[in-house]
């Protein structure tokens, strides 16, 4: 296109600026322009021409220039964009592997705490028997003192004896032989005084007859105990298998929840 | 541990407990033997076995009113004690029931005619009738 031409029929430079800008307007807003609009803008340019047109035309020009160099300018960016998209992946695959063994010890350290919670209710369970050892000796004061504090002492008897297997359980389960050194003695204590008890429980019954023609109530008492019995034991098995499945529904809505929170300092992260 | 004799016997479990009722059965069974065996045991004499026989007739007569309302029905209380008491009087009283001996002895044989006629009436007042009761499997 030439742009030499100098038209005589403008007379006012700042129509031809203006008429200028529409059409430079134009062919920005029409991206891609059809060739009738091109030809249209063409004629246009044919109408108006004049110095101003060649500058504007230049300037046009060197528009496009810039916008080449935008556009290259942009495509770096694009191609910068994907280099950090790849980067991060990478981040992400060495997150993973970070983030694995990390779970791992997590889970390790789960169970830890909970066998150090078991350790230590043991031990709470042996200071209980501490204090039981002492029990015996109360129990067996009474035992001597006086044939009708026989029934508290059955009922006591029945109870360590029950705790007794609960604790010998647990104890199978548990490696720190060494801190439980004293256990024995102590469960030890419990058996012996059962024996001991029983021995003398038993021998009410030799005098079977002489109790039912003189006091038939502490002979009743005494059979009521020896009815009673399943039952009495087998209720504090209930209540023991309560206690268990309430610690069953609290560790698996903790469980939930560090799973929850760690999923959540993961988000966080990224 | 002898065979439950419990007539009802409740749901049984693996409880170390629940072996009461044998224990407490088998402990009256071995303190009526060690009686049987405290009171004969310096009987030799046929008279003297017959007259202390007399007690544990008593004593079953005490178990018939007495203990069986303390003991709940299931254990069935009073055949424990008939049977372990008349099962000891027939083992002690079975050497000297020989007709040979008898014939020897015509003393004796009086002797038991007798003792029975009152250990009848005891056993009677026990609602044990003698001629029809079992000792293990002999007919007294």
């Amino acid at each position: 296109m030439e742009y030499n031409k100098i038209p005589n029929h403008f007379e006012n430079e700042k129509e031809s600026i203006k008429k200028a800008n529409e059409m430079l307007i134009k062919i920005f807003e029409n991206k891609n322009p059809s060739i009738d609009t091109i030809k249209s803008i063409i004629s246009e340019f044919h109408k108006y021409e004049n110095q101003n047109s060649i500058e504007i035309f230049n300037k046009i020009e060197r528009n496009i220039n810039e916008s080449a160099i935008s556009v290259n300018k942009i495509g770096d960016i694009i191609k910068n964009t994907d280099d950090t998209i790849d980067s991060t992946n990478e981040f992400l695959k060495a997150w993973e592997k970070i983030t694995a063994p990390i779970n791992y010890y997590g889970k390790k350290l789960e169970n830890l705490m909970m066998s150090k919670k078991n350790v230590s209710s043991i031990r709470h369970n042996l200071s209980i028997y501490v204090k039981i050892k002492d029990q015996v000796n109360e129990l067996r004061n009474l035992l001597n003192s006086s044939d009708s504090n026989i029934v508290v002492v059955y009922k006591q008897i029945r109870y360590l004896t029950f705790l007794r297997v609960l604790l010998l359980e647990k104890v199978k389960s548990v490696d720190m032989i060494d801190k439980l050194n004293n256990l024995a003695d102590h469960l030890l204590c419990v058996a012996h005084f059962e024996e001991e008890f029983f021995e003398k429980f038993w021998r009410y019954f030799q005098d079977t007859l002489q109790l039912a023609n003189e006091r038939p109530e502490f002979l009743v008492k005494l059979l009521r105990l020896i009815e009673e019995d399943p039952d009495y034991v087998r209720n504090i098995k209930i209540h023991f298998q309560m206690y268990n499945v309430c610690k069953h529904l609290y560790l698996f809505y903790l469980r939930n929840l560090k799973t929850n929170l760690r999923e959540l300092i993961h988000k966080e992260h990224l | 541990m002898k065979e439950s004799r419990i007539s009802n016997t409740t749901d049984k479990n693996d409880n170390e407990f629940d072996n009461l009722y044998e224990i407490l059965i088998f402990k009256i069974e071995e303190y009526i033997d060690q009686k049987f065996h405290l009171g004969f045991y310096d009987k030799n004499d046929l008279q003297d076995i017959l007259f202390e026989t007399q007690n544990f007739v008593n004593d079953l007569q005490i178990v018939y009113n007495k203990v069986v309302a303390c003991f709940p029905p299931k254990y069935n209380i009073f055949n424990v004690y008939k049977d372990k008491y008349l099962k000891n009087i027939y083992d002690k009283l079975k050497p000297f029931i020989d007709e040979k001996k008898l014939e020897m002895t015509p003393g004796n044989l009086i002797l038991i005619a007798r003792w029975l006629d009152k250990f009848t009436e005891g056993l009677r007042k026990v609602g044990i009738d003698i001629k029809t009761t079992d000792i293990g499997c002999v007919k007294l």
